[in-house]
């Protein structure tokens, strides 16, 4: 059950960084809507977080694939 | 009929079939095609009934603020999955996907486990099921979402069943992997679609006004391929740079 399990969040989710980053931005947007961000900025700002938190998850792995073939080397 | 949502379906599921295809066609070389055909039908089966069950009543839901916010959050998440995937391969980190290679990863597989059982070989049986399951799972979750998303849920069958006629008239016809299919190209213009109609459906959900409505998709769509354009060269030169500081120095430095 456990490996089914795994396998069907696995098809949505293979980067928890990402998926942080998005839920994250999920929860600011509103937030600042409520705040009272104009509404047709709104996009723009949910648009600019989820490119951060895309950023964010690439650099995170780079910086992982760089360590692991410095690893592998040493 | 809705060409956006044909299109991206047809786009997103092609990519899937040639993925389930592939291991198929191994699994049929090797066990035997009743195995895999068995397993295949048994997949599409249950996929029928999942669909029955979770997906129509979705239907209901269509249009409240809940709802795009919840699709608009799964788009979201498989789509920016996609776009990653594909970004780290343009840019060297990840290995691309080969049906060449998958193709004959399979057949070792399939071959380390002995020649075919019985009138059902059960290890092949099980790696096809799994196989179509997988693949007929993400087929349908793109089938749903952009057809909820474009109100025009038929415009995202039809452009499925193209799809899949057409990858199983190749295989057919060619009785070989469909490795000539751009795969990678294909993934990653769904997961820009799939981004790009996430990003306007979660924004519609919590209250965004859009200045243009849904014409706002293809800037959105845009940004997104200005955003991966730019991280791959990025990650590419940084790639790049790493590597010159191994062949000067013998050990690898990040430059991110």
């Amino acid at each position: 059950m456990k490996s089914v399990w795994k396998t069907l969040v696995g098809l949505i989710v293979d980067d928890w960084w990402l998926a942080l980053g998005v839920a994250v931005s999920l929860l600011i947007a509103p937030l600042s809507l409520k705040a009272g961000l104009e509404p047709h900025f709104g996009g723009l700002e949910l648009f600019v977080l989820l490119a951060c938190a895309l950023v964010l998850s690439l650099r995170l792995e780079y910086r992982r694939t760089t360590r692991q073939r410095r690893t592998r080397r040493e | 009929m809705n060409g956006y949502a044909l299109a991206a379906s047809f786009l997103g599921t092609a990519v899937e079939f040639v993925e389930a295809l592939t291991i198929v066609m191994a699994v049929g070389v090797v066990k035997g095609w009743k195995s895999s055909l068995l397993g295949m039908g048994l997949a599409v089966l249950v996929l029928t009934a999942l669909v029955a069950i979770f997906g129509l009543p979705l239907l209901t839901l269509a249009g409240t603020g809940v709802f795009q916010l919840i699709i608009g959050t799964l788009m979201l998440l498989f789509g920016m999955r996609w776009l990653r995937k594909a970004i780290l391969r343009y840019a060297g980190l990840k290995a691309l996907h080969l049906e060449d290679e998958a193709y004959a990863e399979e057949l070792n597989r399939q071959r380390a486990h002995g020649g075919p059982g019985g009138k059902i070989d059960w290890f092949g049986f099980v790696t096809s099921f799994k196989g179509v399951f997988l693949e007929g799972l993400e087929s349908i979750f793109i089938v749903l979402t952009y057809g909820l998303a474009a109100g025009s849920l038929s415009s995202a069958i039809y452009g499925s069943l193209l799809g899949l006629v057409l990858v199983v008239a190749a295989g057919i016809a060619l009785r070989k992997p469909l490795s000539m299919v751009p795969e990678n190209t294909m993934k990653f213009l769904v997961g820009i679609l799939l981004s790009a109609f996430g990003i306007f459906w979660v924004g519609e959900g919590i209250g965004v006004e859009w200045l243009l409505e849904d014409v706002s998709i293809l800037f959105i769509a845009a940004g997104l391929l200005a955003v991966s354009a730019l991280c791959v060269a990025w990650l590419k030169r940084g790639r790049a740079e790493s590597r010159a500081v191994i062949s000067e120095n013998g050990k690898v430095e990040g430059s991110l």
